[in-house]
């Protein structure tokens, strides 16, 4: 009953409960918010492990700012989150001098296993590959492509906030998302489709 | 004139960023253009599958920021940092203030209480003041205190007496 409450909190109210001392609140943002965070960071940086890292290290400012008193509630909380993740990235590539290393698939990473979906472990294991393959194709996409991709679909930005923040007008910020989009079906269509992504590309 | 939606637009439907009238406008033109209708699904479709992509940290990632946040709270809901600096600098200011002011007026005011007994305590036993509900002071009593006694005749007497002192010596040596 409590958790079912819990759930159907606003994201300011659980932020309030969570000043008050109640850490349990916090918890039930970051699993509200874990999944489009750290899909976020791990499309940017392209690298499990620098994506684990990266999302520790954002909750981690996350809590800081909290309690220092520095989140708006009147903002949106997962767009503030995502601001900070991609600031973070950006921070990471500049220490590293680096280009983010590219992985042209995911079998090394053992944590793809500690996926939660529902069904069989058969449906289980299409609806991963599925996932695994459209990730892929977002990673070819060019970079700023990907940027309004990542941000719009995943962090719940606005066209308009994310034409402010790339520095773009919002036809452009649109026109960029209507070419990711047509992109990753044409990256699609060169490719192999691998089982289970045919059903849901040509339905 | 009918509307020509863009693919732009058609985001715009997708995310939801239309406004409630050019919804509208575009769910209308939706019914009745199928060419709008295919291109439309094409692009939803798309953004579905885009949508399913999204990948979750470890357990052992959300695990150790929870642990974080448990190792970092705070013992007591206390004030923030700025709201114990403001604290501070209010009482830094205004404590020794209010001390030295409380301390003046309790030193007054003790002062005063000593003094009033003293006093009291002097004059009672002077016996200028009359007890309450007891008798009235009795003269003898000063009499019975040679200190209290005065006698004007005998200051008169002796004034007199160096007067006339002072008047021999005059008549006797004019210089002086």
């Amino acid at each position: 009953m409590e958790k079912a409450l819990i759930k159907k909190t606003q994201d300011k109210d659980l932020i309030k409960g969570f000043i008050a001392g109640n850490d349990h609140y916090f918890d039930v943002l970051i699993q509200r918010y874990k999944a489009k965070v750290f899909t976020t960071i791990y499309l940017i940086v392209k690298d499990r492990c620098i994506a684990e890292d990266l999302f520790q290290d954002v909750m981690i400012k996350v809590v800081r700012m909290i309690r220092a008193g520095k989140y708006n509630e009147e903002g949106k909380f997962l767009p503030w989150v995502v601001r900070i993740a991609r600031n973070l990235a950006i921070d990471h590539f500049r220490k590293v001098q680096r280009n983010p290393i590219q992985r042209e698939n995911e079998d090394y990473d053992i944590f793809n296993t500690v996926q939660q979906a529902e069904g069989s472990s058969e449906e289980k294991i299409i609806r991963e590959e599925n996932a695994r393959y459209i990730r892929g194709l977002i990673q070819k996409l060019p970079d700023k492509q990907r940027e309004v991709l990542i941000m719009r679909s995943y962090a719940d930005l606005s066209f308009k906030e994310i034409a402010a923040i790339t520095d773009v007008s919002i036809n452009t910020a649109l026109g960029r998302m209507r070419y990711a989009l047509l992109n990753l079906k044409k990256l699609a269509q060169e490719q192999e489709i691998p089982t289970g992504y045919e059903e849901t590309v040509h339905r | 004139m009918k509307r020509q939606f863009t693919d732009e637009d058609i985001i715009r439907f997708i995310y939801e960023e239309m406004k409630p009238k050019e919804s509208d406008a575009f769910l209308t033109a939706l019914c009745s253009d199928e060419s709008l209708w295919e291109r439309y699904e094409h692009l939803q479709t798309i953004n579905e599958d885009v949508q399913k992509a999204v990948l979750e940290p470890s357990v052992e990632s959300c695990e150790r920021v929870m642990a974080y946040v448990r190792e970092t709270a705070p013992t007591q809901k206390q004030p923030t940092t700025e709201a114990k600096s403001s604290i501070r600098t209010f009482l830094a200011g205004k404590i020794p203030v209010a001390i030295s002011l409380n301390a003046v007026v309790v030193v007054a005011f003790i002062t005063f209480i000593s003094v009033a007994i003293l006093g009291f305590t002097y004059e009672l036993t002077r016996g200028a003041i009359v007890k309450p509900g007891g008798p009235l002071v009795q003269q003898t009593d000063v009499e019975e205190n040679p200190r209290f006694e005065w006698d004007d005749s005998e200051i008169d007497e002796k004034l007199r007496f160096i007067r006339e002192g002072v008047e021999t010596i005059e008549k006797e040596d004019p210089i002086l």
